[in-house]
């Protein structure tokens, strides 16, 4: 190989940067240099123009409206979700920017998910996981003394810092547990309605029924504290019999208790049912039933003990 | 001039949309899309992959905003998520793509025959010879040629985008140009030579 290659080699591997003024200044001068007197090199310069001037005349097509309008519609949907954990997170971050929205979350979180209830329970693998380890760890003793479920103590900084904001709209409210629960667009809106009519009580089932009605049954989750009350049972409608209303809540409760793997949410559930029986429901008789049906289908522990007292109450026998 | 207003742009809407500005998200697309969409085309070759790309890159954008550093524009970040995204998804479909050929054209690779799979290629999609030689580079070169030429990225800029020395981007995109002329029969007693 001699020096005049070499050099040749050394200039055509630096064209390219050359032909789209990519070199540095000190580069510039040798390899200009070199050019003028390098008819093989000018042509091969020639080469690279000509094969960027080829490039410059592949075309791309254009995505039509309908391509467009289909991309927004996707990212709208991919978005979403994370645009409502974003938006739930900051409501409680900044109180006063995201009043409202942090005022519907904390009413949803309040009335809605008597923590146990939510179909989100059995949606989310998560939260299922997160709210029975909850129960089932830490919390399992606390229920019939009506303390709060999960403590200060137990939670994260970040955790601490939600209860802390939802604290001034719940306190009258008992910490239920931790869960999660998406609020999208649709969902706020949707909650909006429930909550101007049903300000107290709202079960996350009927929420999310009213949802899939729209269309919308993919709730996903976001980070959400949630405080209930032990006992939130959805009131009638207007113009709806208690009764029967109060009827199928124990149902529905009863058949949440045999479909989760997790035997203390099956208690538990069973457990509320046997508590709207006698408390809501007003019947005796039912409330009877259903205690016994707790105690026979419960571990022994603090649910059983509770359903055992409360039979011997109502003078139900085991 | 229009780019750089652009890309001032985009900046400034990132940063509004990082600081909480929800709105100015889908401003953001508005903006880019058009330019993403071209720049996934050229690296992808598909018109649905490339769509998907802009996709993807977007969704990243809203889920990672946070990782874009401010010191740099916001466009080269974005180019970054698109071209990365992009070579990802090229990589695959090729994958995907040679062993299928392979099987087709029992056991024939790229490396035996580059001009006959070119003609193939050409063949296959209706393609000029050119826009086949650009299709069978491999991804690392057409991106290169795709953010020099199409995007007028610097090599320097390139580099940080590929995350590689400026030295390796230039003499990458002189092997697509070589590979490119070498399919075309372009220069090639003047290159070739040497």
């Amino acid at each position: 190989m001699t020096d005049s290659t070499s050099k040749c080699e050394e200039v055509v591997e630096r064209l390219e940067a050359y032909h789209y003024r990519d070199l540095e200044a000190d580069e510039l001068g040798p390899i200009e240099a070199h050019l003028e007197a390098c008819a093989r090199c000018r042509a091969a310069l020639e080469a690279v123009r000509e094969t960027a001037a080829g490039l410059d005349g592949l075309a791309v097509p254009a995505p039509s409206e309908l391509d467009w309008a289909r991309l927004e519609a996707r990212l709208e949907a991919r978005v979403a979700p994370l645009r409502a954990e974003k938006l739930a997170a900051r409501a409680y971050r900044q109180p006063a920017r995201w009043r409202t929205l942090g005022r519907v979350a904390a009413m949803l979180v309040i009335g809605g998910l008597s923590a146990l209830s939510a179909t989100l329970f059995f949606q989310t693998r998560d939260l299922k996981q997160e709210v029975a380890t909850l129960l089932h760890e830490q919390n399992s003793s606390r229920i019939e003394r009506g303390e709060p479920l999960v403590t200060g103590a137990q939670l994260t900084d970040e955790q601490r810092e939600i209860m802390a904001k939802l604290g001034s709209d719940t306190r009258p409210m008992r910490l239920y547990g931790l869960a999660r629960l998406q609020i999208g667009e649709p969902q706020r809106r949707i909650l909006a309605e429930f909550l101007a009519n049903f300000p107290k009580h709202i079960l996350a089932d009927e929420v999310f029924s009213a949802l899939r009605k729209q269309g919308d049954a993919t709730p996903r989750p976001v980070g959400i504290a949630v405080r209930a009350p032990l006992r939130v049972v959805m009131p009638p409608l207007p113009n709806q019999p208690a009764g029967p209303h109060f009827a199928r809540e124990i149902e529905r409760l009863k058949a949440l208790a045999t479909k989760d793997t997790d035997a203390r949410f099956n208690d538990y559930a069973r457990f509320r049912a046997a508590r709207v029986a006698e408390e809501d429901l007003g019947d005796p008789a039912r409330a009877v039933e259903e205690w016994k049906g707790v105690v026979a289908l419960t571990a022994p522990g603090a649910i059983r003990d509770a359903a055992e007292e409360r039979l011997q109450a109502l003078g139900g026998h085991r | 001039m229009v780019d750089e207003r652009r890309d001032d742009d985009g900046s400034r809407l990132a940063r509004e949309f990082r600081g909480g500005r929800e709105e100015a998200f889908p401003e953001l697309v508005g903006l880019y899309r058009e330019r993403l969409f071209r720049l996934a085309f050229r690296l992808t070759g598909s018109s649905e992959d490339a769509l998907d790309v802009v996709q993807d890159a977007f969704v990243k954008v809203y889920k990672d905003i946070d990782a874009w550093n401010e010191r740099s524009a916001f466009y080269s970040w974005l180019y970054r998520v698109a071209s990365n995204l992009a070579i990802d998804r090229l990589r695959r479909r090729r994958k995907d793509r040679e062993l299928a050929g392979e099987v087709a054209r029992g056991g024939l690779s790229e490396r035996d025959n580059v001009a006959e799979l070119v003609e193939q290629r050409a063949n296959e999609h209706a393609l000029s010879r050119l826009a086949a030689a650009v299709e069978t580079l491999p991804e690392g070169q057409r991106a290169v040629v795709t953010l020099r030429h199409y995007e007028g990225l610097s090599l320097k800029e390139i580099a940080e985008i590929r995350g590689c020395a400026l030295g390796t981007v230039k003499s990458t995109l002189h092997r697509a140009f070589r590979s490119i002329q070498r399919a075309l029969g372009l220069g090639e007693k003047v290159v070739g030579d040497l």
